[in-house]
Order: C-alpha cells, then sequence, then structure tokens
C-alpha cells in the first residue's frame, strides 16, 4: 500500500507542478469580443466534407498564409458536426470556416457572416462544384430518372445536399415524389448507400459524384463497370470560406487577401507546407506538372476563387423545389 | 448495481466484519484501493484542469450566448405526432432486441469469465476477451460491420447494439457471479451435481435480480444510444434526430429528445416496479420463504408475489421474441454476406497507428478521466439526495431522479453545442459536456447502490440512538465504497467512449479520428485506434479488477 501510495503522491505532486508552471497547450487568450475591435487571435473551423482527408493537416496552410498576412496567430479547430460550428459562429466564436455550401444555405439564417471564397479543384474557374449522380448495378432496368419510381432508393441523409437534397429536387422535376412514390432508404454515409445498393438493399443509390469517380475505385470498392450512371445532378456549388461580419473591415480584407494570395502551388514554393507536398495532380494542366504542390484545403484544391451570397443560390432553389423539412430550420 | 449483490451477500453470509463501532473507537485500515484510486484521479484531475485549462468565468461571461441558443429551442415542435412515435416504436424494438440477444450471450459468456468458472483455461480467457473487446469496440463500427453481413435495416443495427452491450452486460454479470457466496455452489457441487446443473440451480437462480436490474439499466442505455446513433438505414428516431440537429431545426430537435426523454421515464418507472419486487425477492433466504407451499409439500404453490414476478418474466420474454420479429432477417442476403464482411475486414489490416492516433487516445483518456472525477463528486451529491439515508424529503428525491432521467435522455450533442455557444470551440466545452454525461451516469449507478444497502446495520445503528450523519457515517458508507470505487472506474470507462462528443467542439480525441477514418474509408487507421482503445478498457478493467480484489 504504501509503495501505490508514494507512487500516487508523487504522480499528483506532478499534476500539481505541471498545472502551476507553465500555460496549457489548450490555453487560449480571450478575444477581444467587442463590436468592430481587432482580436488578437483568429479561429479558423473546418468540417469534414464528404471527401475530405486529414482535415487539420490539409488547411494548415491556408492558416499559415492568414497568419503571414495579418499577423494573428490562427487555431483550426477540426469539428465534426456543422451544428457545432454554426452554433459557434452565432456566438462570434469561430471568425473563419468552411464547410459544405447546405451548412451556410442554414448558418446564414442565425450568424452574422459572408462567404467570401469558394474552393477550385483546377485552376478552372467554377470547378469546385460537385454533382450528385444517381448509380444503379451495371444490367438493371433503371435507365433513367423515371424508372425510379417505386423502387428501393439509397440516399445518404436527408440534410446531404449531394446524398439528398439535390436528388430530391431532380426527382420532383421528374414528376415522382421522393416521400410517396419511392421507398427511401439512408444509408448514413455516400459508401455504404453504394456498396449496400451493389449488395441488392435498393434498386438506385444517390451519392455524392467523387465517391463515384475517384474515391470508391481508389479504394479498389468499385470496379470499372460495376455501377452505371443514370442521372447527373447540375452543379451544386463548392465549399465556402466564411467570415464573419463582426471583424473589422481591415482584417477580413487582410483575411480574403491572405486566402487569393496563394494557389496550391505558389503555396508550396513560399514554403506553406514543408512538410506535407504532393506532386500537382494532371488535372491541373501541364503548365504545373512536375511541380510540388500544397494540400490546399480539405478537398485538396487547387486554389480559391472569390465568391459571394449569389453563388450559392442554387442551394436555395434546390430547397424551394423540394420543400424539405431540413431547409426550414427556424 | 456491484453493492447490490454485495450487500446481499454479506447479508447471507454475514461475515462482513460489523460496522458497529467497537468498544475502543479505531478506523480500520484504509486498502490501497480506497486510497489509491481516489488519489489517482485527483492527480489526474489536476493534470486535466491544466491541460483543458478549466476557466470558471469564462463560462459565467457566455450566459448570454447559451439564453439565446436556449430560445431557439423552444417551444418544442414533433411534426405528426403519429409519425414521431412509430419511430420511437422503432427505436424501441431494436433496443429490445438487442438488449435481450447481448443477455443471453453474456450469461454463458459471464459464467465461463467468471472467476469461479472452473472448465478449461482457454475458454475462461476466450470469453474474457471477447468481452473486452466487444466492450471497447464502439457500436459504430459494428454497425458498419454488420450492414455488410446483413444489409441495410433494423437487424444490423440491433446486432450492432447486442454485440457492444455483450461487453458490459458480460462484465457486470461476471461481477455479481463472482460476489456470491461459493457455500451452496460447494455444496450442490458435493452432491454430484454438474457444472451446467450446478450453474443452473445455484449461481445462476441467486443472480436473477441484479440480473434483472443490469439488464433494463443498458436497456435505457441502448434507447438513448440508438437514438443518438441513427443507425445505418435502420431508421427510428435516431435519424430524425439527427437531420433536425444537423439542419438547425432545434425545436423539432427538443420535441424529439421529448419523446426519448419520455421513453426513459416509462422505463425509469419499469425499472423501479422491477427492482422493488426482485429486492423482496432476495430478501427471503430459504424456499420454504420464497415460495409458500403447495398441494406436495415438496412442490412449490403460487402466491402473489410468485405470480407477479412469472408473469414479468413471461412478458419480457414475449416483447423480446417480439421485438426480434420487427428486427426483419433476410436469409437470401447471408449469401454473400461472408464474402462482403471478408472484404470490408481485410481492409482493417495491417493496422496502422500514429502519433495523432495516440495523442487522441491521450486526450481522451485525460478528459474523460477528468470529467469522470467532477461527474462522481457531482453524483455522489445527487445519489444521497435522492436516496434516504441523509435527507427524507420525498419530493426532493422524486424530483432528482426524474431530473437525472433528463440529463441522461438529452444527447450529448446539445450539450456540446450549448457549451459551444458560451465557450467557443476547444476542449473546455468538451469537458463540460462529458462531464454532464457522466454526472448522469454516476449518479443513477450510485442512487442504485445506495438504495440497496444492507438495512440490518443501519436499523442496529439507529437503535444505539445514532443520528442520521452517524448511521450513514459508519452504516451506510463503509458498504457503499466498494460499489463506489468500482462504479467510478465502470464511469471513466464509459466516458472514454462518450468522448466522441469531443469531436463535436473541436477539442479532439479519439472520437473525431475514429469517424474521420471511417467516414474516409482510411479502415488501417480505424483498426489502429481500435488496439489503442482496448489497451486502454483493458487497463482501467485491469484496475478496476485490483481495486476489487483489494476491496471486496
Amino acid at each position: 500500500m504504501h509503495k501505490t501510495f508514494k507512487a500516487v503522491t508523487t504522480l499528483a505532486a506532478a499534476g500539481l507542478l505541471l498545472t502551476a508552471c507553465g500555460a496549457s497547450p489548450n490555453a487560449r487568450t480571450d478575444a477581444a469580443n467587442a463590436e468592430g475591435q481587432a482580436p488578437d487571435s483568429l479561429v479558423f473551423a473546418v468540417v469534414p466534407t464528404d471527401d475530405s482527408k486529414e482535415l487539420e493537416n490539409s488547411f494548415k496552410p491556408i492558416v499559415a498564409a492568414i497568419e503571414k498576412e495579418t499577423g494573428l496567430p490562427t487555431s483550426i479547430e477540426a469539428v465534426s458536426s456543422n451544428a457545432g460550428v454554426i452554433e459557434a459562429q452565432v456566438a462570434e466564436r469561430v471568425d473563419v470556416a468552411t464547410y459544405g455550401a447546405f451548412s451556410y444555405y442554414l448558418a446564414k439564417d442565425v450568424a452574422d457572416i459572408t462567404p467570401v471564397a469558394m474552393d477550385q479543384r483546377t485552376p478552372e474557374s467554377g470547378s469546385g462544384a460537385v454533382q450528385s449522380l444517381g448509380v444503379v448495378a451495371a444490367g438493371s432496368d433503371i435507365a433513367e430518372l423515371t424508372d425510379v419510381k417505386g423502387k428501393d432508393v439509397c440516399f445518404t441523409d436527408p440534410a446531404s445536399s449531394t446524398g439528398y437534397l439535390a436528388a430530391a429536387a431532380g426527382l420532383i422535376e421528374a414528376g415522382i415524389d421522393p416521400e410517396k412514390d419511392i421507398n427511401p432508404i439512408f444509408a448514413g454515409s455516400h459508401d455504404v448507400a453504394v456498396t449496400q445498393m451493389l449488395a441488392g438493399d435498393c434498386d438506385v443509390a444517390f451519392v455524392a459524384g467523387t465517391f463515384i469517380t475517384d474515391l470508391l475505385p481508389a479504394r479498389g470498392i468499385i470496379k470499372d463497370g460495376d455501377v452505371e450512371t443514370v442521372w447527373t445532378s447540375p452543379d451544386i456549388p463548392g465549399t465556402p470560406l466564411v467570415v464573419g461580419n463582426w471583424l473589422p473591415e481591415e482584417l477580413r480584407t487582410k483575411i480574403t487577401d491572405a486566402v487569393f494570395k496563394y494557389n496550391a502551388v505558389t503555396g508550396a514554393a513560399a514554403g506553406l507546407c514543408p512538410d506535407n507536398q504532393r506532386e500537382a495532380p494532371e488535372a491541373w494542366g501541364d503548365e504545373y506538372v512536375g511541380e510540388m504542390a500544397c494540400e490546399w484545403g480539405g478537398t485538396g484544391a487547387f486554389a480559391f476563387e472569390p465568391a459571394a451570397d449569389g453563388d450559392f443560390e442554387s442551394i436555395r432553389e434546390i430547397c424551394e423545389t423540394t420543400q424539405s423539412e431540413v431547409c426550414r430550420s427556424e | 448495481m456491484n453493492s447490490t449483490l454485495q450487500d446481499r451477500r454479506s447479508a447471507r453470509e454475514g461475515t462482513r466484519p460489523s460496522p458497529m463501532p467497537a468498544p475502543v473507537a479505531r478506523w480500520p485500515r484504509a486498502s490501497a484501493a480506497t486510497l489509491g484510486i481516489p488519489l489517482a484521479y485527483l492527480a489526474v484531475t489536476a493534470f486535466g484542469t491544466w491541460w483543458i485549462d478549466i476557466r470558471p468565468e469564462a463560462l459565467a461571461a457566455g450566459f448570454g450566448d447559451i439564453a439565446r441558443l436556449l430560445e431557439r429551442m423552444v417551444p418544442p415542435t414533433t411534426g405528426p405526432l403519429p409519425d414521431l412515435l412509430a419511430l420511437a416504436l422503432e427505436t424501441l424494438w431494436i433496443a429490445i432486441a438487442g438488449t435481450g440477444l447481448a443477455t443471453l450471450a453474456s450469461v454463458f459468456l459471464a459464467a465461463a469469465a467468471s472467476r469461479r468458472y472452473t472448465g478449461p483455461r482457454a475458454i475462461q480467457w476466450l470469453a474474457r476477451t471477447i468481452i473486452i473487446v466487444t466492450r471497447a469496440v464502439p457500436s459504430l463500427i459494428f454497425a458498419i460491420l454488420f450492414v455488410r453481413i446483413f444489409g441495410l435495416g433494423p437487424l444490423a443495427g440491433g446486432l450492432a447494439i447486442a454485440f457492444h452491450s455483450v461487453g458490459m452486460i458480460g462484465k457486470m454479470m461476471a461481477d455479481v457471479f463472482e460476489e456470491q457466496d461459493p457455500a451452496p455452489r460447494e455444496a450442490i457441487a458435493a452432491v454430484g451435481a454438474s457444472r451446467t446443473q450446478n450453474f443452473v440451480s445455484t449461481t445462476l437462480t441467486r443472480a436473477l435480480p441484479a440480473l434483472a436490474s443490469l439488464v433494463l439499466y443498458r436497456l435505457d442505455i441502448n434507447i438513448r444510444a440508438s437514438a443518438v446513433l441513427g443507425l445505418v438505414g435502420a431508421g427510428g428516431i435516431g435519424v430524425a434526430l439527427q437531420t433536425a440537429i444537423g439542419s438547425l431545426n432545434y425545436q423539432r430537435a427538443a420535441g424529439i429528445i421529448a419523446v426519448i426523454v419520455a421513453m426513459l421515464l416509462v422505463l425509469e418507472l419499469v425499472s423501479y416496479l422491477v427492482q422493488r419486487a426482485v429486492a423482496e425477492h432476495a430478501g427471503e433466504h430459504t424456499q420454504s420463504q420464497l415460495f409458500r407451499a403447495g398441494r406436495q409439500p415438496a412442490s412449490p404453490g403460487w402466491d402473489r408475489a410468485r405470480i407477479t414476478r412469472t408473469a414479468g418474466a413471461v412478458a419480457a420474454v414475449a416483447l423480446f421474441l417480439y421485438s426480434l420479429g420487427q428486427l426483419a432477417l433476410n436469409p437470401a442476403r447471408l449469401g454473400q454476406a461472408w464474402d462482403n464482411a471478408l472484404a470490408l475486414l481485410s481492409g482493417f489490416v495491417p493496422p496502422v497507428f500514429t502519433a495523432d492516433v495516440a495523442l487522441g487516445i491521450f486526450e481522451s483518456v485525460i478528459m474523460a478521466l477528468t470529467a469522470t472525477s467532477f461527474g462522481v463528486a457531482a453524483g455522489l451529491v445527487i445519489a444521497v439526495l435522492s436516496t434516504g439515508h441523509l435527507v427524507r424529503f420525498e419530493p426532493l428525491a422524486v424530483g432528482l431522479r426524474g431530473i437525472v432521467v433528463v440529463l441522461r435522455g438529452i444527447p450529448d450533442i446539445i450539450y456540446a453545442l450549448v457549451f459551444v455557444a458560451a465557450l467557443g470551440l476547444g476542449p473546455f466545452a468538451g469537458f463540460l459536456a462529458l462531464s454532464l454525461s457522466c454526472t448522469a451516469l454516476a449518479s443513477k449507478f450510485f442512487t442504485d447502490s445506495l438504495q440497496n444497502v444492507d438495512p440490518a446495520p443501519l436499523r442496529a445503528l439507529e437503535a444505539t440512538g445514532a443520528n442520521r450523519l452517524q448511521v450513514f457515517v459508519s452504516g451506510v458508507w463503509p458498504q457503499f465504497v466498494p460499489s463506489f470505487i468500482g462504479n467510478s472506474l465502470f464511469t471513466s470507462d464509459l466516458a472514454l467512449r462518450e468522448s466522441a462528443v469531443l469531436g463535436i467542439v473541436g477539442a479532439g480525441g479519439i472520437g473525431f479520428l475514429l469517424d474521420e477514418s471511417v467516414a474516409t474509408l482510411h479502415y488501417q487507421q480505424t483498426a489502429g485506434i481500435l488496439i489503442g482503445l482496448i489497451v486502454v478498457v483493458v487497463a482501467l478493467e485491469s484496475v478496476a479488477r485490483w481495486a476489487r480484489r483489494k476491496v471486496i
């Protein structure tokens, strides 16, 4: 008993000693919350999107650019729930954030924010847009959207724009009620929707396009010819980067400038990502062949391009078409 | 819960040293566990307080933001009520089926895992391994596995719940078996009964009352869990809740939570009635007291208590069988199941264990233990106030029990959002959310334990003229300590799994990494995280076992 007692007392003393000296790795200075006053640090929150990987690391170069331009220490918070980030924005405790376009649609009603940029997957403008695809198993008798009537349909979840809302709008336009004319099954995630469609749990699956074109083939989960695409949605805007309006105008401009100042390639050249570089992908064109690039945000984008509220209009249109429960937040 | 049997055993045996003051008053020598474990918690808490950077004044400054968020949650709306109730019922069936299946499996596993098991060592270790692994692996992982095997639907969800529950029910059941008085077992063995006969006639029958409350408690946890998970095409109220929160429709979320809380309140009432019924049962010592004589002197007759017990058991079994029917097994799907499952599992090897994973586990453990300390302290106060040992004011007790059920019924994500509004993203908000759920868990455990202390020594103390405080200190507390320590450790164990909530507020931890690795299909990393979780759970379990040996 004495041994244990001593060991524990030592531990306790060590704990107290640590407590007494040195700041916690989680300590933070209080941001000046007064309206219009410049804070002495920034918080950048990121939410996983459909195909994000190593979320925190991939945003480090962008945060480094913001720190460089604004001179303010900036912390990255990787958060698993969009509601978490939006509520922190409502309370004006997150200064910069990226999340899906639908989250922005929800957030703008409750939080005082402006979208300033959106991601761009290739040097081409507008390449950040994503699509929702309707896919069936090879050999299915479903050839177009109208054939879906009366079938079992796999979706991701009711609050996903690529995994449900865009498809629901498409179905309505094709004269099919997505609640009554089909049997909807919510699989919880894009990959499960596809694998379970292939396993026969449903006849057709609606998921984010990147899963069909890149992610699942790359992971060996689907092979060429396993699935056929029967429907492609209109473009859904890519990932917005939003800034809180409570920050002073000058600081907001600095943040925006920092985001546009570099792209994945020039960022790498400027030393924003010394430890985490990759070769520029083919899709970026001949100009960048063989160049080293940063992991530029969760979606591995090429750069950010200017954006404004109007760029996310299509989400509002989808919501108007579907009159979906999830679109009416308050 | 642990204490229940413990106390009953001591009531039967009468071997526990009497807590009555000896003629020469002398403090009993405290064991290493009773001193060491609380001190260890204090040490971790001191470190955790520093690590998390706990600053109460920051919380006070955020009250306005909390109020504004809560305003957006009222009035609760439910949408079409029949639809919502149908979803709630679906959740209930999945939870009952899962809990029932887990109970069946646990009886065998716990029998083999218990220290009293006399069969082959290999089987004992196998059973112990299954119990620990199923406890460490979150139901999310079981869900993605079973979806591949059985397809989207309630079956995958029910089985995920069943597998994960085996860990807790099996462990606690084994504890119950171990705490039993060995005399009846030895007597039956001496007359030549086989191991199975012996187990059924002595161990299992005596454990039934404790098992009943254990299973009901796990059912409570499972309703809450399936409501939050919204498992894999299984439907139920979970999808509705997640959708409501994901679309910031907090009024709807509040309506759904009200339905969940109502279900938990009904279950709490059932649990209270069952506990009362079986507590009477446990108080009886012999067959002749338990069963009135039948027509033949040797055959037991029926009285009201026995009819109630039997009817209750029949109803429980009927409910379980009906819920199994709701799982909708599709045999045609099983043909291709193995290939799918094997393909998925082969993606888990080789496990990848990175520095990020190690840091995540460290963060989760620190936060879980610190939150446990706060939760245990708050839970103890609530438990003492809601049992009649110190304060006998019935409305207070009933009110507190209700509050605890409401606390348990509100999902962690709501707490997380509230604290994020007040404090911003980061560990402090996550820690507070975790502390609240630890408080709810610990106060439930402690209330049950305090309720079930052996009343005989207390009556004796009262007879000597001791006041309530004296009775509590020298009569109740010594009986309560073993279960206090055991349940505190178990609360940490649960808190570690609840620490997924930390990801919601950007506090990192293992839950976020696990979700991320599953969502991005990095299953090798998932496997690494699972191994880390298993190591931590085994470590906690070893401490708990050591402590039990010391104090029991």
